[in-house]
């Protein structure tokens, strides 16, 4: 049985709020669309004054960042370890997942290890927004004499740096941030995994993606027409499986789109006061937004229920994880 | 048991030549070049006159400039596998992917290889560039086998020689572009019985081999070097332990980084040359595709009952080995 033992989240400090987004793009309404998916501000590691100057060129940006994504990284997997209890040198095995890396090689993982000090089997498993329920799902389903005792997983992205904020409204959605967790199969923890599933759409990899050297590219319609639609099929097929459970449970949708994805779960039987969502303040940060929303929520989490977990973004057409809370 | 059923390579066509860098007049030769790293000519999907007058001084030029990238590659390399294999790409159910030169940083890899092959299994990449072919089985191997399809495509694609500065005599004479693809079953057999797999790292050492996003490659190469041979010949110590290895009808593939390190390998495990197969003298280092696509370029001398060892060294620092069975 696998169980997350500990979260960290760490965001940047640099807040880009719709006031912001408004000067540099006029010919957004910034104001309906938070009406819309409900994200008021979102965190950059790139200075306020270097955005409002520049709107922000990536080939150029990395000179100005305060903070890479390892930073981000390591500062999330100090604060998971020491809520799991448990010492550096006790992590048997870590595997990571960036956005955005400063370097295509080495894997996050390893300089995550590098960070850490520790010496053991590290590379990373890339998925994006899924990469929460990747990580969780690869764990699950491996044989449990396969495992080390602790394993640690990050996922990060500073995806503010590849926004143009002179076009478009990826501004208004897009965060930088990161989580790491402590997972194991062999020492119980707070959260105890069900279930978890995921599925990938493939040709969305043509006009929902990060340049290596670019833009983010995203269309307008990313989250009326890709993430709102994925995350309502997710919920129905949850509902068939789970339904009974929805009215006592928490949820936790995709966070590029706070107020849809509230909507959808109230229309399958979650209570509106069981939602629980941060991208309202840091909007959607890839991998990091569904355990960020935990690692803010752990102490208020009540034994015995159930957390249904729903993702769609960059990296993922859908996905799932129903927990247990069992401390 | 895990068997691989069909493997596939694919690599551009510019030969960049031993006389080409001498011709650059970087403080290099070509008698130099070929007496200490054994490489005669490495296969690039730049235009020769490109590298020649601009020296790639811009890596991000050079992708707009380059004949292929990686998804090409990786997606004619998958197509030769799924072709040997004898199964149509809609019957992978999962696909793994690892790249050190995406085109975008999100989705990864596998979707963009996915999308090309026209299919949509489960899909994230397993990356760690130079050892994948040891981490993608070994990854594989640790899962529960009502957990996997029936039929898995893993793709190793890089495109490197885009990365290097051709004004570093040593950076230049290294590199060359390719991509390795093999499908794997737990429930089909095939040619090769997987008998053992193995991956650990140091990500403490992780810095020595870096490729900028930015930027271009960069490495600490004689730490890395000594580092490699040492670990390579501890790999294939272990293995010979561990499995009746008769080097008279068993088959060596080292990382192909350096021919001139692989006969210090050879030679020290008494492995002779008609048993050590190789492809790095006229590709080049071609990063995780490597020591695959050797295997993959020598499927048909493949003899029943034979063993084949794989053994590699590479970035992140990270190492690994696979232990192959002819049927």
């Amino acid at each position: 049985m696998l169980y997350v033992l500990g979260l960290g989240v760490e965001t940047p400090e640099t807040t880009i709020d719709n006031a912001l987004l408004k000067k540099l793009n006029p010919s957004i309404d910034f104001e309906q669309l938070e009406s819309d998916i409900g994200i008021q501000t979102r965190r950059s590691s790139l200075p306020r004054d270097y955005i409002e100057t520049t709107k922000n060129s990536p080939e150029e940006n990395f000179k100005h960042i305060t903070k890479t994504p390892i930073d981000l990284s390591h500062a999330a997997a100090l604060k998971a370890l020491d809520v799991a209890n448990i010492k550096t040198e006790q992590v048997g095995m870590i595997f990571g997942d960036c956005a955005t890396p400063t370097q295509t090689c080495p894997a996050e993982g390893q300089r995550l290890g590098s960070r850490l000090g520790v010496k053991v089997p590290s590379y990373d498993i890339i998925a994006g927004a899924g990469a929460f329920i990747v990580h969780l799902a690869t764990i699950f389903r491996w044989k449990e004499e396969k495992c080390p005792e602790y394993m640690l997983g990050t996922t990060s992205g500073t995806i503010t740096h590849t926004v143009d904020y002179s076009n478009g409204m990826t501004g208004s959605i897009f965060g930088d941030g990161a989580a790491s967790y402590v997972l194991s199969v062999k020492n119980q923890g707070k959260l105890k995994v069900i279930d978890v599933g995921f599925k990938t759409e493939a040709h969305h990899s043509r006009d929902i993606r990060v340049e290596a050297y670019g833009h983010i590219k995203v269309p307008d319609s990313f989250v009326t027409e890709f993430v709102r639609p994925h995350v309502k099929s997710c919920l129905d097929e949850l509902r068939s499986k789970y339904g009974q459970s929805f009215a006592d449970a928490r949820f936790i949708g995709a966070q590029s789109d706070v107020i849809g994805s509230a909507k959808a779960a109230i229309a399958v039987g979650f209570k509106k006061e069981n939602i629980l969502s941060n991208g309202e303040k840091y909007g959607d940060t890839i991998g990091a937004s569904i355990p960020s929303v935990l690692a803010e929520n752990w102490n208020n989490l009540r034994k015995g229920e159930k957390i249904f977990v729903v993702q769609s973004g960059l990296g993922i057409a859908s996905g799932y994880v129903v927990f247990e809370v069992t401390e | 048991m895990l068997y691989v059923l069909g493997m596939g390579y694919a690599h551009p066509t510019t030969i960049i030549s031993n006389q080409f860098l001498e011709n650059l007049d970087i403080g290099t030769n070509a008698q130099w070049i070929l007496e200490k790293i054994g490489i005669e000519e490495r296969l690039s999907s730049l235009p020769i006159e490109y590298i020649a007058t601009t020296r790639n001084a811009d890596p991000i030029k050079a992708t707009e400039i380059a004949s292929m990238n990686s998804t090409d590659l990786g997606e004619k390399a998958a197509r030769m596998a799924l072709e040997i294999a004898g199964i149509t790409a809609d019957q992978v159910g999962l696909l793994v992917c690892n790249c050190c030169t995406p085109i975008d940083t999100l989705p990864p890899e596998s979707h963009r290889i996915a999308d090309r092959l026209g299919i949509s299994p489960e899909a994230y990449d397993v990356f760690t560039a130079c050892p994948v072919f040891a981490l993608h089985i070994d990854f594989i191997n640790n899962f529960k086998d009502e957990a996997l399809p029936d039929y898995i495509l893993c793709v190793s694609a890089a495109t490197l020689t885009q990365n290097v500065n051709y004004n570093d005599r040593s950076d230049g004479a290294i590199w060359g572009d390719g991509a390795a693809a093999w499908v794997i079953s737990t429930r089909k057999s095939g040619k090769l019985k997987v008998l053992d797999s193995f991956f650990d790292s140091d990500p403490t050492r992780c810095e020595a081999v870096v490729v900028d996003r930015f930027g271009h490659f960069h490495q600490d190469g004689r730490a890395v070097r000594d580092f490699s041979v040492r670990q390579t010949v501890r790999l294939i110590k272990r293995v010979e332990a561990n499995f009746q290895i008769d080097w008279n009808r068993d088959v060596f593939i080292g990382h192909q980084a350096n021919k001139t390190m692989l006969e210090q390998i050879t030679n020290n495990r008494e492995i002779p040359p008609s048993n050590h197969w190789h492809n790095v003298t006229k590709i080049g280092n071609q990063a995780g595709a490597s020591a695959p696509a050797v295997l993959a370029m020598h499927w048909d001398r493949i003899t029943p009952g034979q063993k084949v060892v794989v053994a590699v060294v590479g970035a992140g620092l990270s190492w690994g080995s696979v232990v192959l069975e002819a049927a």
